[in-house]
């Protein structure tokens, strides 16, 4: 026993000394907070879930009597006293059943006034299937992506305007090197206080005021590991004259490392 | 010049269904709906007019008044129509439907109802790629909607040889 204590001595704080570098308590409150969150995660998934399949059921339940219910509806319509508001009802009903049901020869006419409506076949076709019939709206459903342009354009000169400020997001695209994208995000905010900033990219689910909700951080985390499966890389920076979020992609994907 | 499909099938929601799936190939490809031979027959003479090629018809086996498989074998007879690639999509059909569909109507492919999306549109990609090849057509306009390795080889043996 005499002769061995000295080497257990020896050992032991070496041993030790692995857990009780200046980091330690950081790493491991790190690792805890990280499990922590993904716990969380993980119990919102299985509540997600048993959320789905509740919902699941019953759709299939309407979807079933769905497929009846016009038909008898119909059928009752037409024994109703009032038979001004029944004929319109019932035409109500069949239009709308009959929306999709299109025959061919009608949906190749609408398709070609929709197609010189917007000036593509392939869009001419989507609108189709997806229902509309109007060229009028056919016309401003394909302009939908330059609507949405014009919206944020509108935020921006509103800000201007308007005595609320509601402040300016710049969004900037450079190559910074060959092969790389960089896209930037900038607003003139208040920037990040200095006491979250370590903790933005952590998923989180907050139970702030006695509510489930879901906390800032849950986006953020998610466009990390989004980024982070394209190779990229995603920077923060922040100040009291506004938050710069840069991200870095590369354009093709690194060679596998076999 | 551009490719058509010619989509045959009496059920508007079924067809709607097809136009669907084939939408990715709109951009590159003409699609056009029928709902019975003689609203195919008009849409296959409009296709003529315009120059374009009837690449392929997607048929229905049962029709309102005929079946797919009599207008497939009439199509196969015709001269204009008888390289379009021809395939069959049918919910039932008895051995001699199918000995008549190989043996007369030509076609290319059986595929079964309900399908699955990936698989008709890997079909169409190879029947689309066949008919380019056999017709000695340029592919280079048409490599999205094709199998690119088949369409680039047969076309750089045409090249050579040309």
């Amino acid at each position: 026993m005499g002769s061995s204590d000295p080497d257990a001595r020896d050992s032991l704080p070496r041993v030790y000394s692995l857990f009780e570098s200046p980091l330690s308590d950081d790493v491991i409150e790190e690792a805890r907070t990280e499990l922590m969150a993904q716990e969380r995660l993980a119990s919102l998934g299985s509540l997600s879930a048993g959320v789905a399949h509740e919902l699941n059921n019953p759709v299939a339940a309407i979807e079933r009597v769905g497929e009846y219910l016009a038909d008898d509806v119909i059928a009752l319509l037409e024994t109703a006293p009032d038979r001004k508001w029944a004929a319109l009802a019932i035409s109500a009903l069949t239009d709308g059943l009959e929306s999709i049901a299109l025959s061919s020869r009608q949906e190749r006419e609408l398709r070609k006034e929709f197609t010189s409506a917007t000036g593509d076949g392939a869009t001419a076709m989507r609108l189709t299937l997806g229902g509309i019939r109007d060229p009028k709206l056919a016309r401003k459903a394909a302009k939908g992506s330059e609507i949405e342009l014009e919206s944020v354009l509108q935020t921006t000169e509103n800000s201007e305007e308007t005595e609320e400020d509601l402040g300016l997001i710049t969004i900037r695209t450079l190559s910074p090197r060959p092969g790389w994208v960089r896209v930037q995000i900038a607003d003139d905010g208040p920037g990040v206080p200095r006491d979250i900033l370590p903790r933005i990219f952590e998923p989180r689910f907050t139970t702030k005021s006695g509510q489930v909700r879901f906390g800032m951080g849950i986006g953020l985390s998610v466009s990390r590991t989004i980024i982070g499966r394209h190779y990229g890389t995603m920077r923060i920076d922040t100040g009291e004259s506004g938050t710069t979020v840069t991200v870095d992609i590369p354009t093709k994907a690194p060679k596998e490392q076999q | 010049m551009k490719l058509s499909i010619v989509i045959l099938e009496d059920d508007a929601e079924v067809r709607a269904a097809l136009e669907r799936d084939l939408m990715t190939f709109a951009p590159t490809v003409r699609i056009e709906p029928a709902e019975d031979v003689l609203d195919a027959e008009s849409v296959i003479e409009e296709i003529q007019d315009d120059d374009d090629a009837f690449a392929l018809i997607l048929c229905d086996h049962r029709l309102p008044g005929t079946t797919g498989i009599d207008f497939m074998i009439e199509l196969a007879k015709r001269e204009a129509t008888a390289e379009t690639r021809k395939v069959l999509i049918t919910g039932q059909s008895d051995l001699q439907d199918t000995i008549r569909a190989v043996n007369d109507a030509h076609i290319d492919h059986f595929i079964a109802k309900p399908w699955n999306a990936d698989d008709l549109l890997h079909v169409v990609r190879n029947e689309l790629t066949e008919y380019v090849v056999a017709k000695n057509i340029n592919p280079l306009r048409y490599l999205q909607v094709l199998n690119q390795v088949r369409a680039l080889d047969a076309f750089r043996e045409f090249s050579e040889s040309d």
